[in-house]
């Protein structure tokens, strides 16, 4: 389909030939000219847009093989044709292998072959570049899970380090210790390992393509959240609030909305305060355009709010300890379509500013089929 | 004979206190979690004898906090670091400082760290 964001540039010396291109494709792309190799650099250096250049081959000084061989390098990306009235066999042999013209069109042009080649061209140019920009996220992602393995692994090495100077310690000086004493440590050590494979299970769920659409209460998921943790923290020293919780709920993938009540409060938890004597949790929640506002609140220490993607090399220099559970709860409101913002005010606390859009419930039925 | 020891996680902190005083009957270590407070003691007293860091520390790292001390000119006679791991790069880092810093895996074996420090 034609489309006048399609930009391409027609290269002849003879400027009648020029008019005439321009005349009968204008309505359909967006047309750069040039008389001149010089004048074909100029454009193409201010316009990356280019996808297709069509060029004369006998021009004065330069031919359009020539031409193309010359800025092969420095723009390789836009397709290339080449129009002659004079085709040779050498011709077509040079200007395949050294110019990797894409076809060679005789001249004067079929008005119908010559917008055909421009239009498949220009289809090869737009695959091509889906095909690099996939092929680069696909190697952002794999980057990504490389160094999400690496933290994760040191972190649970870390605790496991720990946990067997309990054990040195221990067997150094049976006599004078007191097995109750490492107990709790030890057992802290196998929560805090626990989390971690938590974390791997929850990144791999947050990514699956399947998800489970449904009608969901905010406050249900918060107090599911609390039960989860139970299991696994002390919750003793929470203090958590809820506003308004009757009167939101939401469409949306339950487990991925519970992960990031699940963490924000775990993460919490892991922040506070040597000697805080409780952690208040206020959350605050409101329908907002389609869908819901979720305000967070903690006393927790402060936090780096950067959750870009230096994420990982923050964690991996030992800055960012617990930011994991952070990032998982970025990553799964991303995921939900929805934004965060976060504060984090020293000596005060933290605020998570959570939109969640609703997901259209027939969804799940295009994503489970 | 007091013995200053850094470390950021309170478990690893916990162990390694106790496995540092049982290498003598007259060893003091005083534990902090926080570089600020370890500075401010190591400022305030001269009796101590050997600083053990933990390698990976947030905010400051223990090379950081080794070079600061030196750059300030707190010259202790014995300065260690503890980490989790223990490679080349690890040691090319430390052997940077202009005094010498002795590298120990975690967790601490005690004989080692006795004959290191000739106690």
């Amino acid at each position: 389909m034609a489309n006048r964001d399609n930009a391409i540039m027609y290269i002849d010396d003879e400027e009648p030939n020029l008019v005439a291109f321009r005349a009968i494709f204008r309505r359909e792309y967006h047309i750069h000219t040039a008389s001149d190799a010089d004048q074909a650099r100029q454009i193409l250096s201010e316009n990356p847009d280019i996808k297709v250049i069509i060029s004369d081959q006998r021009m004065q000084g330069i031919t359009g093989i020539e031409f193309f061989a010359s800025i092969l390098q420095e723009f390789p990306e836009p397709i290339r044709i080449i129009l002659t009235g004079f085709a040779d066999q050498k011709a077509m042999l040079d200007s395949i292998n050294k110019a990797r013209v894409y076809r060679f069109l005789s001249k004067p042009w079929n008005e119908h072959d010559l917008r055909q080649t421009i239009q498949s061209a220009i289809e090869i140019y737009d695959t091509r570049r889906d095909l690099k920009r996939k092929q680069h996220d696909v190697e952002v992602a794999l980057e990504h899970l490389n160094k999400f393995i690496h933290t994760a692994s040191n972190e649970m090495r870390s605790t496991l380090v720990s946990m067997h100077g309990i054990v040195r310690l221990s067997l150094s000086n049976p006599e004078g210790v007191d097995v109750h004493e490492f107990l709790p440590l030890l057992e802290r050590g196998i929560v805090e390992i626990d989390l971690q494979l938590r974390n791997i299970i929850n990144h791999y769920n947050n990514n699956r393509h399947l998800s489970n659409i449904e009608e969901i209460s905010l406050e249900e998921m918060v107090q599911q959240a609390s039960e989860t943790l139970e299991a696994l923290i002390d919750l003793s020293k929470l203090r958590m609030r809820i506003t308004n919780p009757l009167q939101t709920s939401l469409v949306s993938d339950a487990y991925k909305v519970q992960l990031v009540f699940n963490n924000l409060i775990s993460h919490a938890l892991n922040n506070m305060a040597p000697n805080q004597e409780y952690l208040d949790i206020d959350i605050d929640m409101n329908p907002e355009g389609d869908g819901a506002q979720i305000i967070f609140t903690d006393n927790s220490m402060y936090v780096d709010t950067d959750l870009s993607g230096t994420l990982f090399e923050t964690m991996i220099s030992g800055k960012g300890k617990n930011y994991v559970t952070l990032y998982l709860v970025k990553e799964a409101v991303h995921n939900l379509k929805g934004t965060i913002e976060i504060d984090s005010v020293e000596n005060a606390g933290t605020s998570y500013i959570i939109h969640l859009p609703n997901q259209r419930l027939e969804q799940r039925d295009d994503r489970t089929a | 004979m007091t013995i200053v020891l850094l470390d950021d996680n309170e478990m690893d902190l916990f162990v390694s206190s106790k496995l540092l005083e049982n290498l003598h009957a007259d060893v003091i270590v005083k534990g902090f979690t926080n570089p600020d407070n370890a500075l401010d003691f190591l400022q305030a007293d001269n009796s101590v004898i050997g600083l053990f860091v933990d390698n990976q520390m947030p905010g400051m790292s223990g090379f950081d906090f080794l070079a600061m001390l030196i750059e300030n000119d707190i010259i202790l006679p014995y300065m260690a670091v503890l980490t989790a791991s223990l490679g080349t790069a690890e040691r090319s880092k430390y052997a940077q400082l202009s005094r010498k810093v002795h590298l120990f895996e975690k967790p601490i074996k005690p004989d080692q760290i006795r004959l290191s420090l000739s106690l």
